[in-house]
């Protein structure tokens, strides 16, 4: 900061000097004018250079032309709060000297407010902590990326608690801790054998890389959840799903076996063959029995990179109930549904069924992505914006005809064509609730629930519902027959509260909480709702990793 | 499809032009010491891009087997880029001769064996390039690391002449001059972050100056503008100074 009002005087100093310099050697008719003009220019270009490399330390040599303009909007902003001031004082005191003092409180507050700005939005400066989807919570850290088995057995052997970190997108504090072990250099590709559609990889991989390479070899993920930017480790360790769970169940479905070490160094092989409640443990277990080392898992034939897509539009929840069971047989399925619809309209819906396409067509190449370059204030997203996105969505897809082809990307993945979506739920992060209820009572339940939000007007872009298959063997997974809805609420006043009755509801419904999704529940709701909790603690207990492996998820419910 | 051939195959910005060349659809030798330790990333690489990725074994300070190893490979490379180097110890060299032998050798002396055998190859055929990843450290001598920097300035001179000599033969050589970069060589040296470049970066501007057909590049471009200054200050100051 004090280097940085250094530079700005420095530069005001340069700034004078060339417009004294530029005068005494040109006496023109725009001697002011052309004299301003070069001066500002130039202690603007100076200042820029030395706030990017010195202030803030950015070593690419390029000048980017978009953080240019913007690092010249911020400036533009703060010179008319300065002028501003100045000219409120010279008005309101009518003094030369409330003058000078009003251009110098002007300046200071313009030169504060610009450091910010500069800091977070033109040069973004972030701290090195990682965090996870939803920024919410947020805890110092420090992380390590092994760049091989022995490394990570090196790491492990210190005598400091670990969890590990793919790519970050669980939303809640699943992958939060302390010390966190990133997986990001553990990303090789170890073999393929196009006969079976069996893939050995290293758990770093991302879904996203298997997608660019194998789709236009005929592959593609047999479980997928919504975005593409996660890594196969944390998709076991979440045990994910996808549009097609109630057909294909969750990701270890396709999953052939993983080796995983332990706190103690030693590599264990598991499978539903082999240490079997290890592997069962290990899907959905959250990271907390071990490091996944590398992963086998089969990939799915497909005949075309298109996608048939259906959607099915639903006045409200009883419509969109008849048309899940009528469309039960379709292979993908979801349900986008306008959580802040009331009365009669509540549970209006969009169901969207697709199928792989059979043409042949596998000439795929990844999309192009938008980006949120900076977090927005929180407040652009209320009540009235997310009406406005939701009824306006609604009647759009309503509009459009019902069958057409849709690419892999659009299908699967419309959130991933936009990088850091969660910046739009500003600084302070957001949570994403995930439940599912059983399929009796899964109607009652939802109706209730979207009554609530609907009242308390705590709505989200992204109400997501869909209708689950059968319970799996895995002590953690999430899912059981029955509909789940997923909403994400930005943290504000009054939402923990408004979470901790929906939470009951699901309790006494006999439904359960997304832990990958989870930042808040209680571990009495934990507790009532996973009921295979007790095979999973006393595997931690079996293989003595409680001392070595904790999240700040893990500890809060106690796993 | 060619094979382009890469030397020191082992370090981050080698690995990283592997990533470069093949993604440009580029087959690939990888050579080093203990080859083997690459298996996982050529296999890697092999599955991401589609190419080939063959790995050779190759002791630069072997020189009596250079021929052969080079004569055995079919198709022969369209390029060759070396990033072998050794930092090694400047104070140990300071007291016993044969780590600095083993400095200058593995900077100089062997590369130049092998680069000379390919050279006559490409002149042959009349095409292909050699990049030779020299260093900054070779353009003045310092008291802290003057063995690797003599041993570099030796290369960088030896590249110069290989150009003079290919250039009517329509062969490019280029001489890459690394400033700070953050790799294994360096991560236990605290470096100035806005003089240091990720070895992916270094990586992606040495192809562009390969495909441009450069003859010297800095890499990054502050590098050029350090250089001359250092190089222009008068040795009676230069040699009170602590570089």
């Amino acid at each position: 900061m004090i280097i940085y009002l250094a530079f700005a005087l420095l530069s005001t100093l340069f700034n004078l000097s060339l417009q004294y310099l530029w005068v005494s050697i040109y006496n023109g008719r725009y001697e002011l004018e052309s004299a301003i003009l070069i001066g500002t220019l130039g202690g603007f270009v100076l200042k820029y250079l030395l706030d990017k490399f010195f202030v803030f330390k950015r070593s690419e040599k390029k000048v980017d032309i978009k953080e240019l303009f913007f690092y010249g909007f911020t400036s533009f902003f703060t010179t008319i709060i300065f002028w501003g001031v100045e000219w409120f004082f010279h008005f309101a005191y009518e003094s030369e000297y409330s003058m000078y003092l009003g251009g110098f409180i002007g300046l200071s507050i313009g030169y504060i407010l610009k450091f910010y700005l500069d800091k977070n939005f033109v040069f973004n400066v972030s701290s090195r902590n990682l965090n996870s989807w939803g920024n919410y919570p947020k805890i110092d850290n420090s992380s390590i990326e092994p760049v091989s088995k022995s490394s990570l057995k090196d790491i492990i052997g210190d005598h400091v608690k670990y969890i590990p970190y793919g790519n970050g997108r669980s939303y809640g504090d699943s992958a939060l801790s302390k010390n966190i072990i990133k997986s990001s250099e553990l990303n090789k590709f170890i073999g393929f054998d196009p006969d079976s559609g069996l893939l050995e990889a290293q758990a770093g991989v991302l879904l996203s890389d298997i997608i660019k390479i194998f789709v236009s070899k005929g592959w593609f993920l047999k479980i997928s959840p919504g975005t593409s930017y996660i890594t196969l480790g944390g998709a076991i360790a979440a045990d994910v799903h996808g549009k097609n769970h109630h057909i294909d169940g969750c990701f270890s479905s396709c999953l052939e076996s993983f080796t995983l070490m332990l706190a103690n160094g030693d590599v264990k092989e598991c499978s539903r063959l082999e240490n079997k409640e290890l592997f069962y443990a290990t899907c959905g277990g959250m990271g907390l029995t071990g490091v996944i080392i590398n992963v086998k898992i089969y990939l799915k034939k497909i005949n075309s990179k298109w996608i048939t897509q259906n959607l099915v539009s639903c006045k409200n929840l009883k419509e969109l109930f008849a048309a899940f069971k009528t469309h039960q047989n379709v292979t993908y399925s979801v349900a986008w549904i306008d959580c802040l619809a009331k009365g009669s309209s509540i549970g209006r819906s969009i169901l969207m069924l697709g199928e792989f396409g059979e043409d042949g067509d596998l000439n795929y190449k990844p999309k192009r992505r938008l980006n949120v370059p900076f977090f927005l204030p929180s407040f652009c997203l209320n009540y009235i914006t997310i009406k406005a996105f939701n009824t306006l969505y609604y009647f759009i897809k309503r509009g459009k005809k019902s069958s057409f082809k849709v690419s892999i990307d659009d299908f699967f993945y419309p959130l991933d064509a936009i990088r850091n979506w969660n910046r739009l739920y500003g600084k302070n992060g957001f949570l994403q609730y995930q439940f599912i209820l059983p399929e009796k009572v899964s109607y009652e339940g939802l109706l209730k629930i979207l009554t609530i939000i609907a009242k308390k007007k705590k709505g989200s872009f992204l109400a997501v519902l869909k209708l689950y298959g059968e319970e799996n063997e895995n002590y953690l997974s999430f899912p059981i027959k029955g509909y789940s809805l997923a909403l994400d609420f930005k943290i504000e006043r009054g939402i923990f509260e408004l979470l901790d009755h929906l939470d009951q509801i699901v309790v006494e419904l006999g439904g359960r909480i997304y832990l990958a999704k989870d930042a808040r529940m209680s571990r009495e709701t934990f507790e009532r709702t996973y009921h295979k909790l007790s095979n999973f603690r006393r595997i931690r207990q079996e293989i003595d990793v409680s001392n070595k492996f904790e999240s700040l998820q893990s500890k809060r419910l106690g796993l | 499809m060619s094979y382009i051939l890469i030397l020191g195959a082992k370090s981050d910005v080698a690995k990283a032009l592997a990533k470069e060349y093949a993604e440009l659809g580029y087959n690939l030798y990888l050579m080093s010491r203990k080859v083997s330790d690459l298996e996982l990333f050529a296999n890697d690489l092999k599955i991401r891009s589609g190419k080939e990725v063959l790995l050779k074994e190759l002791d630069i300070l072997k020189w009596e087997n250079h021929a052969e190893i080079y004569n055995n490979l079919e198709p022969k490379p369209i390029g060759l880029i070396s990033l072998i180097g050794l930092l090694g110890d400047q104070k140990i060299a300071e007291n016993d001769f044969n780590h600095a032998l083993r400095i200058m050798n593995t900077n100089f002396v062997a590369i130049t064996s092998f680069l000379e055998i390919a050279a006559n190859d490409m002149k042959e055929k009349k095409n292909g390039f050699i990049v030779g990843v020299s260093s900054v450290a070779g353009d003045r001598g310092r008291a802290s690391n003057y063995y690797y920097g003599a041993a570099k300035s030796g290369f960088s001179t030896f590249l110069s002449g290989l150009r003079n000599r290919l250039n009517p033969f329509g062969v490019k050589v280029l001489t890459v001059k690394p400033g700070f970069m953050k790799t294994k060589m360096t991560e236990d040296l605290e470096l100035p972050s806005f003089l240091t470049i990720s070895a992916e970066k270094a990586a992606h501007l040495i192809v562009k100056a390969q495909k441009k057909g450069r003859d010297v590049v800095y890499i990054f471009w502050v590098w050029r503008w350090i250089m001359m200054l250092i190089g222009n200050i008068p040795e009676f100051l230069f040699k009170k100074m602590k570089l």
